[in-house]
């Protein structure tokens, strides 16, 4: 029982436990930056802990300062001296070693939409508009159908059959395509804001908040008013999302 | 709570069982979720018939038929968990993707009911197929797996190497009529059935159901040849792809080597980049040919070379009235990098900014050339570019060579240090890729590395001595203290 009673053990045990809850438990994983500063909180309350009384800290320092200086112990001394500027020999070795990453591709997520675009030749206003085949609830279903159907023959190559961004074209690309099921992109816009979107693509991005790499197409060439908000609908409906309203002005 | 307690709590979070037992499926509820999921490519009959099936290559399965690709049983009945697996991990290589982020129940629902599309087919019980005594590799394994390999002619339809390049490629057809690529061994990440051990030793076994690839369990000579075939189809290519985020161009201080299969090439490891379909302007390519270009680089003070590696099953030239064009691929780069880091559209450019190419074309070539589109391409007078190809047994080896130096603002001159955009365009000609129906890369980074200093040899050692004389400082105030 001595052992276990060691508070030096406790603090190992206690921040080999919290890394690998961090590393392991924590879905989808968290970054390394973050993990740092979870591992850092620990430290910091495993020496509140170890250090609440003197007799926990000399507990604690006991065989620390036991490797140092008793004779029995001069071969683990004599590793720890070794094995300790090794590693971090090593640890130097890696970082000067080290290879150029490629840079960021950074991006605004969501650009301020233009109040209107041209869509073949007609104006379609964006800012304050809404979905008007919402209104017609008699047909919902057959639009989102057919939503669906235009989906599957041109969006879901790169969005995915399951909208999160992971068909097979993904990963060939970056920026990734949107993932419709993040609570982050369709849930946080208007419908309005998606057409936009769709039928001018990449290329219709703004001119401010560059360099764009976007792989998207711009589909008013290719789709009609019409199919392009019934894809919308069904992006709703298949993530089960609720489009953002505009804000009353 | 005791450490004891929370060490159990944190080995039992950590060591759950992951393991998914087989459950009897409800048709009715599976309805609800094929018919949400698997709908809109597998049809609604499930005859492999919804709107997208068109567009895929290979086809939807085909339900109503009851014929089922990935089996471990020994007659044509897959088991309930062979269903179950290829909706959980999808079919690589493929337009199936994994379905394991629907709910294990939802899954074992949709087994049940794309079981009753085919009820005669599973009135028959699966038949467990019996694997022979596990072989490990070794040289003797390998060498038998390649007599294997030839003996039962897996090179007719697979090529010499693996690479989907047999002579029978172009007549294949699957049961439904339509043509059937044969798998490209080397690349087993897009194995339909999975890439273990025991999965390829399984599709040998078994076969695969409803496409020219038989059960091989009675015609190799002993049984455990299947395991000495299937060392042999490990070891004809890497494990997985690794695609490469940035390229390197590795400095040289020799004169770089315009030969592709010279030793200077095969010493650099490759950097592996996915190439897509052109899905932006019409004609679109939904199902390219090539997938992945390996693409390696060195430059000295002159010139810089750039050494491309694909699959094609065939070489290509023009002929336009068999449908068959000139196998191509093409190196794409701004030609000056605007302040912002701001770079022509990744398509080709645009008719505002264009691209600067590199553009290899099977009979005629490489070229220096400008394009506004990918339509339009406009060749620079006076290229300097040169280069030097290798086929071999479905495999391009391509060597591209050009001065590091700009003569003129329409060609980027390459500099050490920079990180400059470069992105691939590739046509198999042979499988009618031609124009706008390419395979193609967004934008990448290319970096021209600088001559490797000698600080990593330095700063280490440094570093090592400083922390021996801390510890040893310690060990001494700490027993002076004492």
């Amino acid at each position: 029982m001595n052992v276990l009673r060691s508070r030096l053990l406790h603090a190992v045990l206690i921040l080999i436990i919290a890394y690998a809850i961090f590393t392991f438990a924590i879905r989808p994983p968290a970054p390394r930056s973050v993990l740092a500063i979870y591992m850092g909180v620990v430290i910091l309350a495993t020496f509140v802990y170890i250090s609440s009384n003197s007799d926990s800290w000399r507990n604690f320092l006991r065989p620390l300062r036991d490797t140092l200086v008793q004779p029995e112990r001069r071969l683990v001394r004599l590793a720890v001296v070794i094995a300790i500027p090794i590693l971090l020999g090593y640890y130097a070795y890696t970082q000067a070693a080290a290879k150029a990453q490629a840079p960021p591709e950074l991006r605004a997520v969501h650009p301020a939409p233009p109040a209107s675009i041209q869509f073949r030749g007609k104006e379609i206003t964006i800012q304050g508009f809404d979905n008007p085949l919402r209104k017609d609830q008699a047909n919902l279903r057959k639009n989102i159908a057919a939503g669906g159907e235009t989906y599957i023959r041109n969006c879901m190559y790169c969005h995915g059959d399951n909208l999160d961004g992971k068909g097979h074209f993904a990963r060939g690309l970056n920026p990734p395509p949107a993932n419709f099921q993040d609570p982050g992109t369709i849930a946080m816009l208007q419908e309005a804001f998606l057409f936009w979107r769709i039928a001018k693509g990449g290329p219709g991005l703004p001119k401010e908040s560059t360099p764009w790499n976007s792989a998207m197409p711009a589909w008013e060439d290719r789709l009609t008013e019409e199919q392009i908000w019934q894809v919308i609908m069904y992006l709703y409906d298949a993530t089960g999302q609720q489009p953002r309203r505009w804000e009353a002005s | 709570m005791t450490i004891v307690s929370v060490l159990l709590i944190a080995s039992v979070l950590l060591l759950s069982p992951r393991g998914v037992f087989a459950q009897a499926g409800d048709a009715n509820a599976g309805k609800v979720v094929y018919e949400r999921k698997c709908l809109l490519c597998h049809g609604e009959k499930g005859d492999g018939k919804g709107p997208a099936a068109e567009l895929l290559v290979p086809r939807p399965r085909d339900f109503t038929s009851g014929i089922y690709k990935i089996r471990t049983s020994a007659n044509k009945t897959p088991s309930d968990q062979d269903i179950f697996n290829v909706i959980t991990h999808g079919m690589p290589g493929t337009s199936m993707p994994a379905w394991d982020v629907l709910p294990d129940r939802d899954r074992w629902n949709v087994v049940a009911y794309v079981k009753t599309f085919a009820p005669e087919r599973f009135k028959e019980a699966p038949k467990k197929l019996d694997l022979p005594k596990e072989v490990s590799s070794s040289a003797e394994s390998l060498k038998r797996g390649k007599e294997m390999f030839e003996a039962i002619e897996c090179n007719k339809c697979h090529g010499t190497e693996g690479r989907a390049d047999g002579p029978s490629r172009p007549e294949l057809k699957d049961e439904w009529g339509q043509p059937i690529a044969p798998a490209n061994l080397t690349k087993r990440w897009n194995f339909r059935g999975g890439k273990s051990r025991t999965d390829i030793a399984t599709r040998l076994a078994a076969g695969v159901l409803g496409t020219p690839m038989p059960a091989f369990m009675d015609s190799v000579e002993k049984p455990e040849d299947i395991w000495h075939l299937t060392n042999y189809l490990l070891s004809l290519g890497p494990d997985d792809p690794r695609y490469a985020t940035l390229i390197t161009a590795s400095a040289a201080r020799e004169a770089i080597p315009d030969d592709p299969n010279a030793e200077f090439w095969k010493k650099m490891s490759p950097q592996n980049l996915p190439l897509v379909g052109q899905v932006v302007v019409d004609p679109r390519n939904f199902n390219p040919a090539i997938d992945l270009v390996a693409v390696r680089a060195a430059y000295n003070d002159r010139e810089i070379a750039f050494h491309l590696t694909w699959d094609d099953p065939s070489e290509s030239k023009a002929e336009p009235d068999k449908k068959i064009f000139a196998d191509a691929i093409s190196l794409q780069f701004a030609p000056a990098t605007g302040s912002g880091g701001e770079r022509p559209y990744f398509l080709m450019g645009n008719d505002a900014d264009a691209v600067y190419l590199l553009r290899w074309e099977q009979g005629t070539g490489v070229a220096e050339m400008t394009a506004n589109g990918p339509t339009k391409l406009q060749p620079i007078a006076g290229s300097e570019a040169t280069a030097k190809v290798v086929f071999q047994n479905g495999q391009y080896r391509l060597v591209i060579m050009r001065a590091l130096a700009a003569k003129d603002p329409s060609r980027p001159a390459f500099r050490q240090g920079v990180f400059a955009p470069i992105a691939i365009q590739a046509w198999e000609g042979g499988a009618g890729e031609t124009g706008t129906r390419m395979s193609l890369t967004a934008w990448y980074y290319l970096r021209l590395e600088e001559p490797q200093s000698n600080r990593r040899f330095v700063v280490p050692p440094v570093v090592a001595v400083l922390t021996l004389a801390a510890m040893l400082a310690i060990v001494r105030a700490a027993n002076r203290r004492r």
